[in-house]
């Protein structure tokens, strides 16, 4: 009885204090997973003396977020277009306002738009190093590394930026220093965000009538209209105005004749000046019966056309008209959330005459579900719920675990889904695709090696590889600060080869890395002397090392060759030593390598450990590294970031093999001569 | 009709092997020990290791060199040939070349991958991809050996019945049947590109030909050249000109070589007449001598198509609302024996014919507006084995498939399952 009393105590304080632990971590992903609508539309707190921040409200943000619009040649929500123009400019998802309230990216677009006077206060603009500061005269006082800076705390530096700038353009990318990088960066950010804040200046004050009676005639005789007033006569007023304006003949429209009444001139000069300003933004689709042209219409195009004499299709003009009252009425929120409805229902229904809003709506809901920016947090969850499960060894823990990283899974695999059906390709035709696929499958991968293993190993690993897969793609996201889902050059057009050769050599780098992460757990395990007593787990780490690198090694192989034969259909030569050609050659001859030492003897289990440590170094050179050497077919330009975190990578890795090795050291010299097996 | 006759000195025979004298016989067992260790050592994974990892460090080294050098000059100096020196900072490290490692590769898959193998079930997925690499191998060597690779620029509604290199040069003297120069039949003379590429600043090659009234000899070579005006005399010097060596360029399409051409009589003797040939010239050098007229030029290698290609139209497409290319199409005619078949011809959709395989690979005007009469480019490869890294590939996926989830995972998940079942049994009978 006694000695049932001493076993049971330990164990109820231990289960005790796996229940405070587990509530602490549950708590913990709960909290981070909270975190992750911070980047939405928030309407946080003001920090400063600042003028109030006026939101805009739900309404507002759902309506805009809707809007088509073409960019990249391609439509989207206008929703994903201000979340990466915010990305190009800040290099983050969300910014702050003057007080401090935090603004998602529609938020931030609708305040360029139509409050630019307050959205220039708004320290959104990523600098990323004091020197370029430096180089154009500013003061950076006070201020961090990477700090933002609001248009305001720029425009002094203006002009020199900008003949800065126009210098380096003349120069290859590969050619620029960081600093001079950064500076054409910055003018690019601030280019942009002049181009949309002047996209509605053409409807932010009255059209002049005074002089031009034929046109104040359909408006009662007044003298000042409002450019939405004036706009929904358009029809009317187009014969009126049409001039032989010199930046008449847009999209190839012929210019009109110039019988001009008496004052309309001046008025249609004076429209031409407002238009010129207003392309910053394609979101009038042209309507259906004209699909043979494909680029959608800025503001300012259609007002050329107008100017032109030419009558605008109505739901063009109703657009048009939506936008000059969104323009006059940023302080009414119910005007404003009115305009903002018809600006998106006529372009969603031209649109979908145009057979071009189904990938629109489906964005809208990827937009909505935003796995990719969510699932880490619940992938982070789902290793603490492991972590936690190491505390107390209950099985219902474990499940949850379990329910929760398949779930994460799922949510994760959604958002690939949705990505490929709303551009009718296979998973991956970028780089950034490939961080989101390799991270899903390898999760899958560990998941099933896991269920087949069942040591709790690939359990621990895969919320970690799900978590650490899609971190890189968010910081990868964040420093290109571009479209996710662009457009493919000509070569890359063809569906059978990107599902076949893409996806069989992507599968080829998630088995080595997959090997590579458990191969971690044999060698760290074994420096910092973790389950010393227990060989079994050591034995089913290695059996999922060879396994993966026998995955990853069927693929490489595949994938490398296939991708000769796709450059022999497309370019006539299977071979050509392209870096990322070499890369995966590479690859293919690393596991190769080491799975020919296991056979022959040569590295046992933490020898084959080690190299897959290193094999893991390979992948990441050939995936990334290549990519940004600035050579090659595959080059993506040179992205400073890139290369730093692939150097910190290295150096990381470099620090495990260094541990293995004096770990193998000391081992070798503790045991007797001839005694030592080999590594 | 042009008459392609290339005549060039042979080289010296080397005498042939001497006869194997038969003499006192060693011992067998001495030659049977050294076969046996060779074939042991060609077999070995050691070998097979050494090799990979060879391969691996100069397919690295070669990227990286590709950061400064050219991607042909890297391909010259680490994919093709015997023996490299690497130079990082102040190391110089020395490898074997990779066509030597892949053929011992060859040799250690035949002898040890295939010959040597145990031969059972377990064993047959790995036969077959070893299979697989080999006939991958070969195919390269062949491709290597025997394939020719160029282009072919057209405008559009302009023909043309051949292709020319990238980067291989040639040097030809070509005689009109019409003296006048006006047209007509001709016979070219000429020294292939393989006597030329090689060539250093210093050589000197000669050129001989029974129906020339004189040999051609060609000095002062250089891979990329522009010419110079100079003051004064030089032996290199033609008319106040000379061409003066550069250093390569990276992409080794843009060298433009040169050479001084002097045309001597039958035997030796002074130059009859000399010039320098450039790449970039337009016209030919012409020389006159006993109402017979010579031309002589620089050109790019060309190889005749079995048929006739036009270009009838040209097509770019953009990613609408930007200058993003979306599509390069060329519409062509290809004519044989007087037939004409309309053709498509896009990105990763070429002509093949006759073993011929033409694709879309550049167009231009890059700045043209409405209106401009555009040209197309095609890669032109003729290559035997064209198909053959597709079957490799397919018979190494089988092999590895078979021997990884046939054999390794369906064995392990069966043994698996029997633990499992010995421990239930265990507990029942310990129960």
């Amino acid at each position: 009885m006694t000695t049932r009393c001493a076993v049971r105590r330990p164990s109820a304080r231990v289960a005790s204090a796996g229940s405070v632990a587990v509530a602490i971590v549950v708590g913990l992903g709960l909290f981070a997973f909270a975190r992750t609508g911070d980047a939405k539309e928030g309407y946080g707190e003001g920090r400063s003396a600042a003028p109030a921040y006026v939101p805009w409200s739900a309404d507002v943000l759902d309506v805009a977020a809707r809007v088509p619009v073409q960019d990249g040649g391609r439509v989207m929500p206008l929703d994903t277009f201000a979340s990466y123009t915010l990305l190009g400019v800040a290099h983050r998802r969300s910014t702050k306002t003057a007080d401090g309230t935090r603004i998602g990216g529609t938020a931030w677009l609708l305040d360029v738009v139509f409050r630019p006077e307050v959205a220039r206060r708004h320290p959104c603009f990523q600098v990323e190093n004091d020197e370029t500061l430096d180089a154009v005269g500013l003061a950076h006082e006070g201020k961090k590394k990477r700090d933002l800076y609001a248009y305001d705390d720029l425009l002094p530096a203006k002009d020199r930026l900008r003949d800065l700038a126009s210098a380096y353009h003349k120069r290859p990318s590969k050619s620029l220093s960081p600093v001079e990088g950064g500076i054409v960066d910055l003018h690019r950010a601030m280019v942009t965000f002049e181009r949309l804040a002047a996209l509605v200046d053409f409807a932010r004050a009255p059209v002049d009538l005074s002089g031009a009676p034929a046109l104040a005639s359909h408006f009662g005789g007044r003298t000042a209209v409002g450019a939405a007033e004036f706009l929904e006569r358009s029809g009317a007023l187009a014969p009126l105005l049409a001039s032989d304006d010199p930046h008449a003949g847009v999209h190839g429209a012929p210019p009109a004749p110039a019988a001009v009444p008496p004052g309309a001139a001046r008025v249609a000069a004076a429209l031409s000046d407002r238009a010129r300003s207003a392309t910053g933004l394609a979101l009038l689709p042209p309507p259906a019966h004209l699909k043979s042209i494909e680029a959608w219409l800025t503001p300012g195009d259609a007002l050329f056309y107008l100017l032109q004499g030419v009558a605008l299709p109505e739901l063009m003009n109703a657009q048009l008209v939506a936008l000059a009252r969104m323009a006059a009425s940023p302080s009414d929120p119910r005007a404003f959330a009115a305009a903002a409805e018809d600006l998106r229902a006529a372009g969603e229904a031209t649109s979908r005459a145009r057979g071009e809003y189904g990938g629109v709506a489906l964005e809208v809901t990827l937009n909505r579900l935003d796995p990719f920016h969510r699932a880490p947090h619940l992938y982070l969850l789902a290793f603490l719920l492991v972590a936690a499960g190491w505390l107390v060894s209950a099985r219902w823990l474990r499940g949850v675990a379990w329910a929760v990283l398949l779930g994460t899974l799922a949510f994760h695999v959604v958002g690939i889904v949705l990505r490929c059906l709303i551009r009718e390709r296979p998973p991956m035709s970028t780089l950034y695709d490939t961080v989101l696929f390799i991270s899903g499958a390898g999760v899958l991968a560990l998941a099933v090696a896991e269920w087949l293993d069942r040591r709790g190993i690939a359990l621990t690993m895969a919320p970690l590889f799900g978590w650490l897969g899609l971190f890189v793609a968010g910081r990868y996201e964040a420093l290109r600060g571009e479209d996710t889902m662009p457009q493919l050059v000509a070569v890359l057009d063809t569906n059978y080869w990107l599902a076949l050769h893409v996806t069989c050599i992507a599968i080829g780098y998630l088995g080595g890395l997959v090997a590579a992460a458990i191969a971690h757990v044999t060698v760290l395990g074994r420096v910092l002397g973790f389950k010393r007593a227990d060989p079994g787990f050591y034995a089913s780490a290695a059996r999922m090392t060879y396994g993966m690198l026998a995955f990853g090694l069927v693929f490489a192989v595949v994938g490398t060759i296939l991708g000769g034969v796709w450059a022999n259909d497309s370019w006539g030569r299977f071979w050509g030593w392209d870096p990322k050609e070499n890369g995966a050659l590479m690859i293919c001859l690393a596991q190769l390598a080491i799975l020919h030492a296991r056979l022959g003897g040569y590295l046992k289990a933490f020898g084959v450990a080690m190299a897959s440590v290193a094999q893991g170094m390979i992948i990441a050179f050939s995936w990334w590294h290549v990519n940004h050497l600035g050579i090659g077919l595959h080059s993506y330009g040179h992205t400073q970031g890139v290369m730093t975190a692939l150097t910190i990578f290295y150096a990381v890795e470099g620090a495990v093999l260094l541990a293995g090795f004096v770990h193998l050291g000391l081992r070798s010299g503790r045991q007797p001569a001839g005694a030592g097996p080999a590594a | 009709m042009s008459e392609r006759a290339a005549t060039v000195p042979a080289a010296p025979r080397t005498p042939p092997a001497a006869a194997a004298v038969p003499g006192p016989r060693a011992p067998s067992s001495r030659w049977k020990a050294f076969g046996a260790g060779l074939v042991a050592v060609l077999s070995s994974y050691a070998l097979a290791i050494v090799l990979l990892l060879l391969l691996l460090v100069l397919t690295f080294f070669g990227t990286l060199e590709q950061t400064h050098t050219g991607l042909l000059e890297v391909q010259r100096r680490y994919f093709e040939s015997v023996f490299v020196i690497h130079d990082v900072g102040w190391f110089s490290i020395p490898l074997p070349g990779a066509s030597v490692v892949l053929t011992l590769l060859a040799l250690n898959l035949v002898v040890g991958g295939v010959v040597r193998i145990r031969k059972r079930r377990a064993t047959v997925g790995i036969i077959v991809a070893h299979l697989g690499i080999l006939l991958l191998l070969a195919g390269s060597f062949v491709e290597w050996l025997g394939s020719d690779k160029g282009h072919v620029t057209l405008f559009e509604q302009q023909s043309s019945a051949e292709f020319s290199s990238y980067h291989d040069w040639e040097l030809v003297v070509r005689e009109r049947a019409d003296a006048t120069g006006a047209g007509g039949a001709a016979t070219e003379h000429v020294l292939p590109s393989r006597r030329l590429m090689g060539l250093e600043r210093r050589d000197v090659v000669r050129f001989t030909s029974p129906r020339l009234p004189f040999d051609v000899e060609v000095s002062h070579w250089a891979a990329n050249t522009e010419p110079e005006r100079v003051n004064g005399r030089g032996e290199d010097v033609v008319d106040g000109w000379r061409l003066k060596a550069n250093d390569l360029e990276k992409e080794a399409e843009r060298n433009l070589p040169g050479a001084l051409v002097s045309l001597r009589g039958k035997g030796g003797g002074p130059a009859r007449a000399r010039t320098l040939v450039w790449g970039l010239h337009e016209l030919p050098w012409v020389h006159e001598e006993d109402g017979r007229r010579f031309e002589v030029e620089l050109r790019k290698v060309r190889w005749p198509l079995p048929f006739r290609v036009t270009l009838e139209r040209f097509v770019k497409e953009e990613h609408p609302g930007t200058r993003m290319p979306r599509r390069f199409s060329s519409y062509v005619v290809r004519t044989e024996d007087g037939v004409d078949v309309r053709a498509h011809i896009t990105m990763n959709a070429p002509l093949r014919h006759k073993g011929y395989t033409l694709y879309q690979s550049g167009w231009g005007p890059q700045d043209a507006g409405p209106g401009t009469r555009l040209f197309s480019t095609f890669s032109v490869v003729r290559n035997p084995t064209d198909r053959v890294p597709e079957i490799a590939c397919w018979v190494i996926f089988a092999g590895l498939l078979w021997h990884f989830v046939a054999v390794r995972l369906v064995g392990y998940l069966r043994r698996q399952a029997a633990t499992r079942d010995a421990g239930k049994r265990g507990k029942k009978e310990g129960a």
